[in-house]
C-alpha cells in the first residue's frame, strides 16, 4: 500500500497488504537487458516529468554515490525473509536487494517486466497442468565467500520460508495462507542448477511465476544453514531444523547495531556489501562486492545512504548539492529550474501501482449504500474527474503524473493491461454524467443538489434501494498528507457539484485512515465515511486484484462485491487461461468500484557527473537503484 | 504702537480669563470621556479603521470584486497577478484575492460569533459566582480553574478530529464553548468588588432579586470589562482559527479561512508564489494587531484612572 501514492511499502509496512507485498516478492528493475537500453524516449514519454540522463562521458573507477534515504523510512531488517511489521521498498528493494539478489529480477527500466539478462535464473517450465515448476539457474553467479549460488540456496529460502510462516505469518510481509510458500508441497534439487517443485493444485502459469515465485530470494545455506554464530552448519530440509535457523537469523536480523559487523550478513551474492549501519538513524553504507556474479560489476567504490527526518531537509540538501541522487517532492517541484543549474537531471515516472477514491458499499447514511452500488453512478463519478486537467495542473501534479482509469495505470505500461486501462472509457464529461443521472430518474440541479425523482429498479429509474427525494450527499475523507491527495479530490468535489452532488470533504493523517477506516476485521466504523482517499496499492507485476475487489479480499475494506469480478479473479489466480488478468482488470476498469486517479510520478534528481544507462537511472521511479551501472565521469 | 486700555479690554474677552481657583467644566457624560479617550489614541483609531475596511473587503468586497469561488479551475493555478486576477490564483485556479475575502468573512464570522458565545457564557458564569459566592463561587471557579488547565487547542483538535466536517457554526460553537474562562473570571473579580457597593445594597434592601441584580446592576456595570475582552476574545479566536487551519483542522473545502490559506500556501513557499503566501499574511497579522489596538484602547478608555479628565 502506498503511504498516498509514492509512499508504496512504507505503507505496506503499516498494513501488511498482501498487494503490495506481492509486488515486493516479485521484485523491482534494475537497467533493462541486462545493461539497459540506450532510448530514453520511451521514459519521456506522457507520464513522465523532466529528462532521463543520457549515457556519457568517460567512466572513471571508484567514487561514493551519496543517494537520499526517504525520510523517517530508512532499512530497519536485513535478512531476506522480512516480516510484515518490516516490509517496505526501503528496507527490501532499496537495501536487501543491494546484497541479496531474488531469483527473478524486474522490472526493466520503467517497465513492469521481468529483466532476463539480470536474473539469477531463466524463466521457469510449467508442466503437469502447471502443478510442476522446473527453474533452470545461470552459472557465474557466486556468493561474495566464492561459493557458487546453487539450487541449494533456493530450496534454502523455501524451507525458512515455510518455517518463518508457521511459526507466525506475520513473519513474512508477503504471506497469504494458502499461497506461497504453502501451496508447495515438494522441493527437489536434482542438480545444482535444477529446482523442481510440485505445487497442491492448478495455478495460473502467469500468477505463479510474476506473483508468487518472484518470491524466491536465494540464501546462502553454506554460511547460514546454522543456529548459532559459532556453530556448524545443519541440514535445513526439514521443518524442525529450518525453524532453528529461521530463529536464530531472525534474532541476529533484529540486532541493528550488528548489521556491519556480523559475518552471516558479509556473505552476499548481491553487488554491494554493508560497510556500516547507523541503527538510530537506518543510514548504512555498502561498498562494491568484488565477487559479484551479475553482468555488470559496478564500477563505484560504494553507497553512501543518507538519513533524513524530512522532505525540506532532504530537498536542501540537494540544492546545496551535497547528495548525488535525490527525490523531489511535488511541492518542490516548481524548483526544478534551481536543481538543474545546480548541476541536476531531474526526471520522473509514475511507479506501477494505482491510486484509488475507495467507496464504501457498506455505508446506509443517506442511503449512500445502495446509491453507489448503481453502475451509472460510479460511472457518472468516473466521468467527473478531469484527469488531463488534474495532471497539468500547477496546482496538482505539474505534469509529473501518468493516466490511469483502473487498476492497471496507463502509464507505466503493463503487459497485462487490457485495452479500457490505456484509453478512458469514462473521460472527463460534466454533460455525459449530467445525462447519466437524467436518464436514470434524478432531477439535476446544477450547483445544487441533485435529488432521485423516480424511484424503482426500472432502467429509467434510481435503482433499489433508493427512495424518492434522496439527495446526492456524501463524504470523502482523504489523507492530509501530501498535499496533492486533497487537491485533485477538491477538484472532483468541485465537478461533482456541478450535477448537484455534494462531497462533503475532510482530511485524516495516513494512519487514521488505514487504522480506522480500511481495517476490514474492524467493520465498526463502516457508517462514518461513504469515501476515503489514502492513496493507492504498488502492484504486483501480475496484477491481479485478489485482495482488493475480491468478495473476501483481505483490503476490500468497502465491502466490494461483484460475482462476475469474483469469477474472473479466481481465473486470474487458478486458470489455465494466461490472458486471465486482462479480462479481469478489465472487468474491474469497467465497474469502477472505487475512482481510479492520475498515477503519480517518481520525481528524482541526478547529479550531471553521474552517469550510466538510462534505464538503470529510470529504475528509480519503481523504487529501485542500480547503482552498480553508474560511473562518475572523468 | 501704542494701545489703549479700552482696546486691551475689547480683546480679552471675560470667558478668556481663567478663574482664580481654577476653570469649571460642566460635567461630561461618560461616554463623551471614554470616546474621547479612545479618539486621542491613534493607534486604536488605526485599528479600528483596519477592522472596517477589512469588514467592507470580506462582505462587501465580493459584491464589487466578482469571482468564481465555487468551482475549481486547475489549469488555471498559480497564475501570477495580472490584471485578471489581481492577487493570481491559488493551486486550485480560484482568484486570491476573492479567496483573501471568502476567508475573511470566516475569519470575522468566526472571530465574532465564537467571542459572543464565550463573553455570554463567561459573564453569566463570573456574575453568579460574584453574586452567590459561598460553595457555588467556589464550585464555578474550580470548573474554571480545571478547563485553564487544559489546553485549549487540544481539546478543540481532539473535537474536530471525531467529528468530521468543521463548519462556520461548528467551529465558532466549538471554539466558543472553551473560551469563556478567562471572561469568567474578569467578571467575577468585577462582581466581587461591585456587590458590596452601595448601589447595590441598596437595591436589595429595596426586595431586588439576584436575578434583577445581575441583570440591571452587575453585569452593565462589569460591561466595560467584558467589552474590552471581547476583542481580545475576536483576536485570540481568529488567531486560533488560523492555527487551526495551519494544522489542517480548520474549515472543510469549499469553505476557507484564512489559516486554511496560508496553511497550504506555506508548501510553495519558497516555489516563487508569494501571492499566496504573504498577501493572505498580512491580512491575519493586520486584522489580529487592529483588535489588539482596539482592545489595548479600550482597556485604556473604560478604566477611570487610565483616563484623562
Amino acid at each position: 500500500m502506498r503511504a498516498w501514492i509514492k509512499g508504496a511499502r512504507a505503507g505496506a509496512a503499516v498494513a501488511a497488504g498482501a498487494l503490495v507485498l506481492a509486488a515486493c516478492g516479485s521484485g523491482t528493475g534494475s537497467g533493462g537487458g541486462g545493461t539497459g537500453g540506450g532510448n530514453t524516449s520511451a521514459f519521456n514519454a506522457p507520464g513522465g516529468y523532466g529528462k532521463l540522463p543520457t549515457q556519457s562521458g568517460t567512466p572513471k573507477k571508484g567514487g561514493i554515490v551519496t543517494i537520499a534515504e526517504s525520510p523517517g523510512a530508512g532499512p530497519n531488517y536485513i535478512f531476506p525473509i522480512t516480516p510484515a511489521a518490516n516490509e517496505s521498498v526501503y528496507t527490501i528493494d532499496q537495501f536487501q536487494y543491494y546484497m541479496w539478489r531474488p531469483l527473478w529480477w524486474a522490472p526493466q527500466g520503467a517497465t513492469p517486466t521481468i529483466n532476463f539478462p539480470q536474473s539469477i535464473a531463466s524463466a521457469p517450465a510449467f508442466s503437469n497442468n502447471n502443478k510442476t515448476i522446473t527453474i533452470h539457474m545461470k552459472s557465474g553467479w557466486k556468493w561474495s565467500d566464492g561459493a557458487p549460488v546453487t539450487s541449494k540456496d533456493v530450496a534454502f529460502d523455501l524451507w525458512l520460508t515455510k518455517a518463518a510462516v508457521k511459526i507466525s505469518p506475520a513473519n513474512d510481509g508477503n504471506y497469504t495462507p494458502g499461497l506461497y510458500p504453502d501451496f508447495i508441497t515438494s522441493i527437489q534439487t536434482p542438480n545444482s542448477t535444477t529446482v523442481v517443485l510440485k505445487v497442491n493444485k492448478t495455478y495460473n502459469q502467469n500468477f505463479m511465476f510474476y506473483n508468487q515465485l518472484g518470491q524466491i530470494v536465494p540464501l546462502p545455506a553454506q554460511a547460514w544453514s546454522k543456529t548459532s554464530a559459532s556453530g556448524a552448519t545443519i541440514p535445513f530440509a526439514n521443518l524442525a531444523n529450518a525453524e532453528k535457523i529461521y530463529k536464530f537469523l531472525n534474532a541476529q536480523s533484529g540486532k541493528l547495531a550488528t548489521y556491519a559487523t556480523n559475518p552471516l550478513w558479509q556473505v552476499v551474492d548481491g553487488p554491494f556489501k554493508l560497510k556500516t549501519f547507523d541503527p538510530s538513524t537506518d543510514a548504512n553504507t555498502l561498498v562494491a562486492n568484488p565477487a559479484y556474479g551479475g553482468p555488470v560489476k559496478p564500477k563505484i567504490a560504494g553507497i553512501d545512504n543518507v538519513a533524513f527526518t524530512s522532505t525540506s531537509a532532504e530537498f536542501n540538501q540537494l540544492l546545496s548539492g551535497n547528495l548525488d541522487v535525490g527525490f523531489v517532492d511535488f511541492s518542490n517541484l516548481p524548483q526544478v529550474n534551481t536543481l538543474k543549474a545546480k548541476g541536476y537531471n531531474v526526471w520522473g515516472y509514475p511507479d506501477f501501482g494505482f491510486s484509488y477514491i475507495g467507496y464504501n458499499f457498506k455505508d446506509p447514511t443517506g442511503d449512500f449504500n445502495n446509491i453507489i452500488s448503481q453502475l451509472y453512478i460510479r460511472q457518472a463519478l468516473a466521468h467527473l474527474q478531469d484527469e488531463p486537467a488534474v495532471i497539468q495542473s500547477k496546482g496538482v501534479f505539474d505534469g509529473a503524473a501518468g493516466a490511469a482509469y483502473g487498476p492497471v495505470p496507463a502509464v507505466p505500461k503493463s503487459p497485462f493491461a487490457p485495452a479500457n486501462a490505456l484509453t478512458n472509457p469514462y473521460p472527463f464529461s460534466i454533460s455525459a454524467a449530467s445525462n447519466l443521472l437524467t436518464s436514470h430518474g434524478w432531477k439535476v440541479v446544477p450547483g445544487g443538489t441533485t435529488t432521485c425523482q423516480k424511484p424503482g429498479t426500472a432502467s429509467n429509474e434510481c435503482g433499489a434501494g433508493i427512495p424518492k427525494g434522496t439527495a446526492l450527499t456524501w463524504n470523502l475523507i482523504y489523507g492530509n498528507s501530501p498535499a496533492v491527495i486533497g487537491a485533485q479530490d477538491e477538484i472532483w468535489a468541485s465537478n461533482a457539484k456541478k450535477v448537484g452532488i455534494t462531497i462533503n470533504l475532510s482530511s485524516k493523517t495516513f494512519n487514521y485512515i488505514i487504522s480506522n477506516l480500511s481495517d476490514v476485521s474492524n467493520p465498526s466504523n463502516d457508517k462514518i465515511w461513504a469515501m476515503q482517499d489514502f492513496g493507492g496499492f504498488t502492484n504486483s507485476l501480475y496484477p491481479t486484484t485478489n485482495e482488493l475487489f475480491n468478495t473476501k479480499g483481505s483490503f476490500n475494506f468497502g465491502g466490494f462485491s461483484n460475482p462476475q469480478i469474483d469469477k474472473a479473479i479466481q481465473n486470474s489466480i487458478s486458470s489455465l487461461d494466461n490472458t486471465a488478468v486482462q479480462k479481469e482488470i478489465g472487468l474491474v476498469t469497467a465497474q469502477q468500484p472505487g475512482l481510479f486517479q492520475p498515477n503519480a510520478d517518481l520525481v528524482f534528481a541526478f547529479k550531471n557527473t553521474l552517469s550510466g544507462p538510462p534505464a538503470s537511472f529510470a529504475d528509480a521511479s519503481q523504487y529501485q537503484f542500480s547503482p552498480e551501472y553508474w560511473y562518475f565521469k572523468k | 504702537m501704542t494701545v489703549s486700555i479700552g482696546e486691551i479690554y475689547e480683546e480679552v474677552q471675560p470667558s478668556d480669563v481663567a478663574p482664580e481657583g481654577g476653570q469649571i467644566h460642566g460635567p461630561r457624560a461618560g461616554w463623551k470621556l471614554a470616546l474621547s479617550s479612545f479618539v486621542e489614541n491613534r493607534l486604536a483609531v488605526a485599528g479600528a479603521g483596519i477592522v472596517v475596511f477589512f469588514i467592507l473587503f470580506s462582505f462587501v468586497g465580493p459584491l464589487i470584486y466578482h469571482t468564481n469561488q465555487n468551482s475549481t479551475n486547475p489549469i488555471n493555478a498559480f497564475l501570477p497577478p495580472s490584471g485578471a486576477h489581481l492577487l493570481g490564483t491559488d493551486s486550485n485556479g480560484f482568484d486570491e484575492l476573492g479567496r483573501m475575502m471568502k476567508g475573511g468573512q470566516a475569519a470575522l464570522e468566526i472571530g465574532f460569533f465564537a467571542s459572543l458565545i464565550a463573553t455570554v457564557i463567561g459573564t453569566l458564569v463570573g456574575a453568579v459566582a460574584g453574586l452567590l459566592g459561598g460553595v457555588v463561587d467556589a464550585f464555578l471557579m474550580r470548573i474554571v480553574d480545571v478547563m485553564l488547565s487544559i489546553p485549549l487547542l487540544f481539546v478543540i483538535l481532539i473535537v474536530g478530529d471525531r467529528y468530521n466536517g468543521a463548519t462556520v457554526f461548528s467551529l465558532s460553537i466549538i471554539i466558543g464553548i472553551f473560551s469563556w474562562l478567562v471572561s469568567a473570571r474578569l467578571v467575577r473579580g468585577e462582581v466581587l468588588s461591585l456587590r458590596v457597593r452601595d448601589f447595590v445594597f441598596a437595591s436589595r434592601t429595596m426586595g431586588a432579586s439576584r436575578r434583577h441584580l445581575i441583570y440591571k446592576h452587575l453585569i452593565p456595570n462589569a460591561l466595560g470589562v467584558v467589552i474590552v475582552n471581547i476583542t481580545f476574545q475576536v483576536a485570540d479566536t481568529i488567531n486560533l482559527l488560523a492555527i487551526l487551519g495551519f494544522l489542517g483542522y480548520g474549515l472543510n473545502y469549499p469553505q476557507v479561512s484564512w489559516g486554511d490559506m496560508l496553511s497550504n500556501a506555506l508548501n510553495y513557499l519558497s516555489d516563487g508564489y508569494w501571492w499566496v503566501v504573504y498577501p493572505v499574511g498580512v491580512c491575519l497579522v493586520l486584522v489580529v494587531m487592529a483588535f489588539n489596538f482596539i482592545g489595548d484602547a479600550l482597556r485604556d478608555t473604560v478604566d477611570v484612572r487610565l483616563r484623562r479628565r
